[in-house]
């Protein structure tokens, strides 16, 4: 079964259209490249895959199912700005994940957060905006999820942790799931990712393997992206 | 998961709710403490007069604020963990739980009753706190037991009654109220632009259409209420009436808080808008 | 060892490229275990199905093999590592002769030249 599949997929703001008629499918085990300039459509996408808005026309399924509370459970979401309740400690959240989602492991992330050396009393309005994304994404990476989506995962931090977010979701790789990463900063990323899809004014452009965009053009995604939305 | 919800809820409003409890109860006791020592304490002096006399006010003031803290700070809250908690950032990771919309409002219902209702118990223990002294204790002793005298079953029965229609009006007018503002928010914030402001005008809006609706099946009924009560009387013991009130005004309330429940939801479901 | 990638070629095919470097030189022995594929990927910081891929092509040109339970090894045929050592250098010294006879170089100067440069390049200790 798919893991995310979209047909006809429309999202319209009042008179502004984000989504246009996007059909994809993204198989288990993939870990894919949502690729576009900004206002392109990719957080619509990732909102409407989690249920966080509700489809204009067309149709989306998570697992074969409806985004909802069942779906919920099997996607972990990175949204793309810090969204964790500020008062809360690094301890705390790990309680309300484990209470929430019970494919959390708790000891997982406690373990990269000593790596990232982030103590589990702070709380989150003592941090930096950089710290506070990387517990976020901890916290999204310390599930054992079907679907993972996450958007700007490596928009804010600096280059250590973004490496360490890179070899993160390398090491999580589960045949089973699929991970979903939306960027504008694709010469990081793509040697991490199976396919990219490149998406722009709210539609599909086209979506390939990596390794065969470079076969068949003799060029990197990053080039090729370079190209595609030159101004 | 509503429980769970209902546990974070009051972690993340407990920290606000417990310490204005507290110091109520405090100013309470500090109030009683400036009455005594007013009588007692006898300063050399004017200006150790008046500055006894100073503290006592400040402290009075503070615990007549402090009491009404208690409501309005519940209020606040009410309207600030739904804005903060569900309409903005962090309404990401509170609409990708695995929790249904519907739970995701009831916790915050029931936390913000339960609020209230400790604001009323809080308020009522301080002010016994104030006043209450040996002579009040004995004159209450007296009061129960001419209560007590007097108490016949049928009497028993419409005490307890009146008290069980008294509880549940209250809840019931607890969770309308808290609806009053997360209709209007749930609605403002489905804009991309002005969503606070949009969410006053709304606030507004549904309190002026309520208004109008009431007055109009109200005057509309006025031609029929003389027939009504005169044909009620003949029918029913006036004490039956009071419960039918009391009922009544519960099933009214219900209904307008429903309404507004499901205009809630269905915001939430179809319109959900975060920014 | 760090792992190096160019942006114009196949990221799969610069994996085996990599690799084989690796077994020729003799940084991998004969019938060594591998990695996991999920390991080998980390450290080169690239996409596990792409890891894969590379490693399920070299089990085709029979440079490793695997045991259903104990893993991925190199091979230990000593004559097939020879064969690859030699095809690798023959495609490093055609790619070398191309340019210097475009840099106009005939074939008796390119041999005194490599001797020459071949000296200097030990004893500088490079």
């Amino acid at each position: 079964m798919n893991i995310l599949e979209c047909k006809g997929l429309t999202k319209r703001f009042g008179a502004k259209t984000a989504l246009d008629g996007v059909s994809l499918t993204i198989e288990p085990g993939r870990i894919v490249g949502l690729l576009g300039p900004n206002g392109s459509g990719k957080t619509t996408l990732i909102k409407l895959a989690n249920g966080l808005l509700v489809p204009t026309a067309g149709q989306l399924w998570v697992n074969g199912r409806a985004p909802g509370k069942e779906s919920h459970a099997m996607v972990s979401y990175l949204p793309e700005r810090t969204s964790l309740p500020l008062w809360m400690t690094v301890k705390q959240l790990q309680d309300f994940y484990e209470d929430f989602y019970t494919d959390f492991q708790r000891e997982r992330s406690s373990e990269m957060l000593d790596r990232l050396e982030i103590s589990p009393k702070q709380r989150m309005k003592q941090m930096s905006k950089g710290t506070r994304e990387k517990v976020q994404l901890i916290l999204a990476m310390s599930r054992q999820a079907k679907l993972y989506l996450l958007d700007e995962p490596i928009g804010g931090v600096d280059p250590a942790a973004r490496d360490y977010i890179l070899d993160t979701i390398i090491r999580n790789y589960n045949p089973e799931a699929a991970v979903v990463i939306s960027t504008h900063l694709i010469a990081d990323v793509e040697k991490v990712l199976d396919e990219v899809i490149f998406i722009d004014r709210g539609q599909i452009l086209f979506q390939s393997a990596v390794d065969t965009i470079r076969e068949e053009k003799g060029m990197s995604v990053d080039a090729l992206f370079r190209e595609v939305y030159k101004c | 998961m509503l429980i769970k919800l209902m546990k974070h809820e009051f972690r993340a409003t407990a920290r606000v709710m417990l310490p204005l409890y507290l110091v109520t109860i405090l100013l309470a006791l500090m109030t009683r403490a400036s009455a005594l020592w007013t009588k007692m304490v006898t300063f050399e002096g004017l200006t150790g007069q008046s500055f006894l006399a100073l503290l006592s006010g400040i402290i009075a003031v503070g615990f007549s604020l402090a009491l009404i803290a208690t409501f309005v700070v519940a209020v606040v809250l009410t309207i600030q963990r739904f804005r903060s908690n569900l309409m903005a950032d962090e309404g990401y990771v509170m609409f990708s739980l695995p929790v249904s919309t519907h739970s995701l409002v009831w916790s915050k219902l029931i936390v913000s009753t339960v609020w209230f209702l400790g604001a009323v118990i809080i308020d009522i223990v301080a002010v016994m706190t104030l006043v209450a002294d040996l002579a009040m204790f004995q004159e209450l002793g007296r009061v129960f037991a001419e209560i007590s005298q007097q108490l016949t079953a049928y009497n028993l029965g419409n005490g307890i009654l009146f008290l069980v229609e008294l509880a549940v009006l209250f809840v019931v007018v607890c969770l309308a109220a808290c609806l009053d503002f997360y209709a209007p928010l749930a609605i403002g914030h489905s804009f991309a632009q002005h969503k606070m402001l949009l969410s006053v005008a709304f606030f507004f809006a549904i309190q002026v259409a309520t208004q109008i609706i009431s007055g109009t099946l109200l005057m509309a009924g006025v031609p029929f209420l003389d027939s009504l009560t005169i044909w009620l009387s003949s029918q029913v013991q006036p004490m039956a009436a009071a419960h039918g009130v009391m009922w009544g005004t519960i099933l009214i309330t219900a209904i307008y808080g429903a309404i507004l429940y499901c205009l809630t939801i269905r915001m939430l479901h179809r319109r959900l808008n975060l920014e | 060892m760090a792992w190096q990638f160019r942006n114009d070629i196949p990221i799969y095919t610069q994996l085996i490229a990599q690799i084989q470097q690796k077994i020729v030189s003799g940084a991998l022995l004969p019938g060594e275990r591998l990695p996991s594929v999920r390991d080998l990927a980390a450290e080169a910081g690239v996409n596990p199905n792409t890891m894969q891929r590379a490693m399920m092509e070299m089990e085709r040109e029979g440079l490793v093999f695997s045991q259903r339970t104990a893993g991925r090894f190199v091979t230990e045929d000593a004559a097939r590592i020879k064969d690859l050592r030699e095809t690798l250098a023959r495609d490093q010294v055609k790619e070398f002769l191309e340019s210097m006879y475009l840099l106009g170089f005939r074939q008796e100067e390119i041999v005194s030249f490599v001797e020459k440069e071949g000296e200097h390049h030990e004893h500088s200790g490079v």
